[in-house]
């Protein structure tokens, strides 16, 4: 799903709902290396991601006579993998989840209409190759509440657009807005004392 | 009244608290041009925004980066293909 719309591949909906064993293997090899590798960034775990995948085809192709067309094909087998990896999801967690009022204290403060806090561009090489910080990034995407974590998974590292995520999350565009934007600015919050005093 | 001066006085001024609720929607192209048109002067005039709107960019890009993982098995999918066989046969 990374991809644009227009460079999706094309299925052949047709053939996959008459059970033409050669569109579903089609299905099968152009989704898994994509669909697995969301799965492994969600669970963290191979063996986990491989069976969840599995099962997500399999239920796809068992209940693709209830796909309407409404969504694309990719969205609605993420939609049924998603939802089974939320079983296991807790099972994986490394570290507890912040709930909303820890959310809350690493949102931005305001006075009068004015940023509370002074801030200060990042530094360009932020964004260098550097070990350290990819860890202290995937440990705060981690922290993150389920529902704030899944959304940044499916924005801002899948790429899905807002309509998809919102499609797929049976949320309004407007209710993924506000959840992204608050999970930004939570990572920001926590990414932002290691920059600026420069130990990453 | 002018034209153009009844369009400038009415146009919505933003504060920094507004440009920050607005972000992600900025992001997304999802604003109407006259928000869009109030949030850009904004920015163009504000060095707090600005400094806050590199960070949050930045953090999209860092999360992007961080989640990179290892390319998928090469036998993931045949073994995939293999366990969907199996179990549409049993049906």
């Amino acid at each position: 799903m990374p991809d644009a719309p227009e460079t999706q591949p094309t299925y052949d909906l047709e053939a996959l709902k008459r059970g033409d064993p050669a569109a579903f293997e089609a299905l099968v090899r152009a989704e898994s290396p994509r669909l697995f590798r969301f799965l492994l960034r969600f669970l963290e775990n191979e063996e986990d991601a491989h069976n969840v995948m599995q099962e997500a085809f399999l239920q796809a192709f068992q209940r693709i006579d209830t796909f309407r067309g409404e969504a694309r094909l990719t969205t609605w087998l993420y939609g049924i993998a998603l939802n089974q990896a939320r079983v296991l999801l807790r099972k994986n967690r490394r570290y507890e989840a912040m709930d909303e009022a820890d959310l809350d204290r690493l949102q931005p403060t305001f006075s009068r209409g004015m940023y509370a806090q002074r801030h200060r561009p990042w530094p360009p090489d932020v964004l260098a190759e550097r070990e350290d910080l990819r860890r202290l990034v995937r440990e705060a995407i981690d922290r993150l509440p389920d529902s704030y974590r899944e959304i940044i998974l499916l924005r801002d590292i899948e790429e899905l657009s807002t309509e998809e995520v919102a499609r797929l999350l049976g949320l309004s565009e407007g209710a993924v807005r506000v959840r992204l934007h608050r999970a930004r600015q939570a990572l920001r919050a926590l990414l932002s004392p290691h920059i600026e005093k420069g130990d990453v | 009244m002018k034209q153009w001066l009844k369009k400038w006085l009415g146009r919505k001024q933003l504060t920094c608290e507004e440009v920050n609720r607005f972000l992600a929607a900025y992001l997304d192209g999802a604003l109407d041009a006259r928000t869009r048109a109030a949030f850009e002067a904004h920015l163009q005039a504000c060095a707090a925004c600005q400094a806050y709107l590199d960070q949050y960019r930045k953090t999209i890009e860092l999360t992007r980066r961080a989640a990179e993982v290892p390319e998928p098995p090469q036998e993931l999918i045949e073994h995939t293909l293999a366990f969907l066989r199996e179990r549409l046969s049993q049906k």
